[in-house]
């Protein structure tokens, strides 16, 4: 999905089917097969993921709660959230902050939310790579496990702090107080409506399930 | 012998590929290439933090091998100046003067400036047994002396030494130096 607008509603829209129930759960998962561009993220967080809602779903059912309709429900969220990260391109929160606060009368509110959330982004996406050497770095110590977690976390942690204070610096060097102008394109296709129809077609049938929309059709 | 050997890698991070065919042996081999051509990527692959799409990386009667990249903080985990040293198993109390910082053990590391925070973080992966020591523009932080002192310490050192660099001004002689260029690794003589 190109369009960025889109691809928020048939995010936000398809969670809320997976989390209402394991129909919409399914047909987010449905939606994810024929409608996305399928990618996922590397086998390492899969593995991660997967043990943790594995573990969570193993205790809602021990302590006698909805342990396998936990397990695909929340396992339709991450497909979607997978979705929405890759699919996700430099620029497209910050147009969508700015095209939403001039929508609902508070542009300048919606560029400084659009430009927060795309810093916040870009952060997040940099802390990766930070992870990665770090753990390379730390691991070269060969410290003792929990010291080792400690030293991972403080080090990413001032890593972060340093980058975002050097970043504040630099907008604010570049003149910027709050607000501005902002004046993004969007480009929809037939297939970003097309895909956005089909993930507001689960969402109702999540909210109605199957029996309603039949009684519907009738 | 000691050696790093780089057999046919392919080395891939979105849409950056970079190959190499290459023998790292004993002595100080310094890579040169212009700003993106796949330094950094060649010494993260070398320290075992990439790994090649193609071909294998050996590391040949290495027991020990460090990296240092290019942000002397990613390595920093002592709360004190003292604390980071005794971090890679060293003595601080013999360290500290010889990298400039005699006084200075109760410091948070994360306080110091970036050239000594660089000073701290070479100082110790020099001082440790490590017998390949992958370092990613090592000299970037230092001023023209902390330069000149790195370059011979480098150059007299044993073992496998590998550094990325711009600042190859600063090299001894008998260093082999290698280019990436379009993609490829290859040594000057070739």
């Amino acid at each position: 999905m190109s369009d960025p607008r889109y691809r928020l509603l048939a995010v936000a829209a398809l969670s809320g089917a997976s989390f209402l129930s394991v129909p919409g759960a399914i047909g987010a998962a449905l939606w994810w097969l024929v409608c996305s561009d399928r990618s996922l993220p590397s086998l390492r967080t899969i593995l991660y993921l997967g043990v943790t809602v594995l573990l969570a779903a193993a205790a809602t059912f021990i302590s006698g709660g909805d342990g396998i309709p936990y397990l695909i429900r929340i396992s339709a969220v991450l497909l979607i959230a997978a979705h929405a990260y890759s699919s996700q391109q430099d620029g497209d929160l910050f147009d969508l902050g700015a095209w939403l606060g001039a929508r609902l009368g508070f542009p300048a509110v919606g560029f400084d939310l659009g430009l927060t959330a795309e810093l916040a982004l870009g952060s997040l996406s940099a802390a990766a790579d930070d992870l990665t050497q770090i753990r390379l770095a730390v691991d070269q110590k060969r410290l003792p496990l929990l010291p080792r977690w400690f030293a991972i976390g403080t080090t990413l942690l001032h890593t972060e702090l340093r980058r975002g204070r050097e970043l504040s610096g630099l907008i604010a060097l570049r003149g910027y107080v709050g607000g501005g102008v902002h004046l993004p394109l969007f480009a929809p296709t037939r297939a970003d409506l097309l895909a956005s129809c089909a993930a507001i077609s689960v969402f109702l049938f999540a909210i109605l399930g199957p029996r309603d929309i039949f009684i519907l059709s009738l | 012998m000691t050696a790093a050997v780089l057999d046919h890698v392919v080395l891939e991070r979105g849409p950056f590929r970079l190959e190499a065919d290459a023998v790292f042996g004993p002595g100080f081999h310094v890579i040169a290439g212009r700003i993106g051509a796949g330094k950094s990527t060649l010494a993260l692959a070398l320290a075992g933090g990439l790994i090649p799409v193609a071909g294998a990386i050996r590391l040949e009667d290495v027991s020990r091998h460090l990296w240092i990249g290019q942000s002397p903080g990613r390595h920093l985990t002592g709360a004190t100046v003292e604390e980071e040293v005794a971090s890679w198993g060293l003595a601080p109390e013999l360290l500290l003067d010889r990298l400039g910082l005699d006084g200075r053990g109760a410091t948070d590391p994360f306080r110091l400036s970036r050239g000594e925070q660089q000073r701290l973080v070479l100082g110790c992966a020099l001082a440790t047994d490590a017998d390949l020591l992958v370092l990613d523009e090592p000299f970037a932080p230092l001023d023209i002396p902390g330069r000149i002192a790195l370059g011979r310490t480098l150059g007299a050192r044993h073992g496998v030494t590998i550094a990325t660099t711009h600042a190859d001004r600063h090299v001894p002689p008998g260093t082999t130096r290698w280019w990436i260029h379009d993609g490829r690794l290859t040594s000057e003589e070739a």
